[in-house]
């Protein structure tokens, strides 16, 4: 399995030099949707996984991967490439692997997250009441 | 001052991917973005919208980018003319699937993740630098040998793009244009598109600029006394891009409002039918004959690109960015 401890929970550098803009409106703007979009998939991956719909888990960790790395979730984006090659290889056991580190991964990317766009929506604010 | 309203196509079953290829898509000069979240709205766009540029996924929910590729090259689409710029990508380079992409010219192959700037780089080149693709009888004919299910386009469909006259050429015939023509072609533009110049509309741009340049082939191989199968050849192939113009431009005409362009270049067009049916039927033999209707051609060239038909595009930027 791959080492998820040296990568990135979440990099904005990633994220400002994929959109070519660094403003706090694109970043929130960015931010969010990726929060909701993410939120989905992971509801819907631990449903196919559970089930062992192999396919089903891999096509999710593969658009999940693709979101990850538009706005630098190195960590979980490591995390899909790992369950996307197990659910290709139907290999249940590293797939059960898989999902028991989702419980760490995911939370401490929504922690981050959140705290990213706290910071980003105050900076929004203050440029708005400067403007 | 006009732009060039490009219609670029951006699909992908991921949202926030697909709103990031829309925005970068609709940043670049001259280009209006359309987003579709799987294969099946993509199709309808396809259908109903004039495409110049397909940016899609590989992996989605049936039908996949690559059916969408297969569609698209083997002339399915109403609206959309099977050789336009396509760039695909994806998160995993399995190489089936870079090899059966390639197999149908797409244009490029990105790998995930792609940086706003490189994608926008991409596009500026792909709508300037023109690929040759085949006729559509190839790829359908690949369609069939792959034993995919791609339908067949109605019967009695009012516009496709497949109901341009293909010529069947021998393997003979093309050595000989690739030995003959293409050299030739290099040598002297007969006919010149402008630089930074345009209709206001790419695909008749590009329908015209290709109409150009295989004429001017045509008038190399034939003013240079190459053999009769190379000429014979070339003359095929303008007008093949003839029709091609008169096709490509009935359909934008169905959809646009720009009435006193239509009107004026519809005029052109007319005057531009007798001197390609004599093209088609005119004996290569009858060297005196061919060099007065080149000489018509030119003219009619001449006055037809000249304001207010063609005017300099206000997209200076695209180019210095290239």
């Amino acid at each position: 399995m791959t080492n998820l401890a040296g990568q990135a929970v979440l990099d904005l550098t990633v994220l400002t030099e994929m959109y070519g803009d660094d403003s706090a409106h694109t970043i929130c703007q960015v931010l969010t949707g990726f929060r909701d979009e993410a939120q989905n998939y992971m509801a819907q991956l631990q449903q196919a996984a559970a089930a062992s719909q192999f396919s089903e888990v891999a096509r999710l960790s593969h658009s999940l991967k693709s979101m990850c790395g538009l706005v630098g979730a190195a960590q979980l984006m490591a995390w899909c490439q790992t369950a996307e090659q197990a659910a290709r290889q139907s290999d249940q056991t590293v797939l059960t692997d898989c999902l028991l580190l989702l419980n760490d991964v995911w939370p401490a990317l929504l922690a981050k997250l959140n705290s990213d766009l706290q910071q980003h929506n105050n900076l929004q604010l203050q440029n708005d009441t400067h403007d | 001052m006009l732009s060039r309203n490009v219609h670029v196509l951006v699909v992908d079953d991921v949202i926030l991917m697909c709103d990031f290829l829309y925005g970068v898509a609709n940043k670049v000069a001259g280009c209006r973005a359309f987003k579709a979240l799987d294969g099946k709205t993509a199709a309808e766009f396809l259908e109903n919208e004039s495409i110049d540029l397909l940016i899609t996924d590989i992996e989605m929910r049936a039908p996949s980018g690559l059916e969408l590729v297969q569609r698209i090259r083997a002339g399915l689409f109403a609206s959309t003319s099977h050789d336009i710029p396509i760039i695909m990508f994806s998160g995993n380079a399995y190489r089936d699937v870079i090899e059966q992409s390639i197999t149908f010219d797409v244009n490029d192959f990105l790998a995930k993740p792609i940086t706003s700037a490189l994608l926008s780089k991409k596009i500026q080149h792909h709508l300037q630098h023109h690929k040759a693709i085949k006729p559509v009888a190839h790829y359908l004919q690949l369609v069939a040998d792959s034993g995919a299910v791609v339908s067949e386009p109605p019967a009695d469909r009012g516009f496709s793009v497949a109901i341009v006259r293909e010529l069947p050429e021998s393997k003979a015939d093309d050595a000989e244009q690739d030995g003959a023509g293409s050299k030739t072609a290099e040598k002297k533009d007969f006919l010149v598109w402008p630089d930074k110049a345009t209709t206001g509309y790419f695909q008749l741009d590009r329908r015209m600029r290709n109409f150009a340049f295989n004429v001017s082939c045509f008038h190399n191989v034939f003013v240079s006394n190459c053999k009769p199968v190379a000429i014979e050849s070339e003359r095929k192939r303008a007008c093949e891009a003839a029709d091609y113009l008169f096709h490509i431009s009935k359909n934008i005409k169905n959809k646009e409002q720009r009435r006193d362009f239509w009107l004026l270049f519809q005029q052109r067009l007319e005057k531009l039918k007798p001197h390609v049916l004599e093209l088609n039927n005119i004996n290569i033999k009858h060297h005196s004959q061919v060099l007065v209707l080149l000489k018509r051609l030119s003219y009619w060239w001449m006055q037809t690109c000249n304001r207010p038909i063609i005017q300099i595009t206000d997209t200076d930027n695209e180019v210095a960015d290239d």
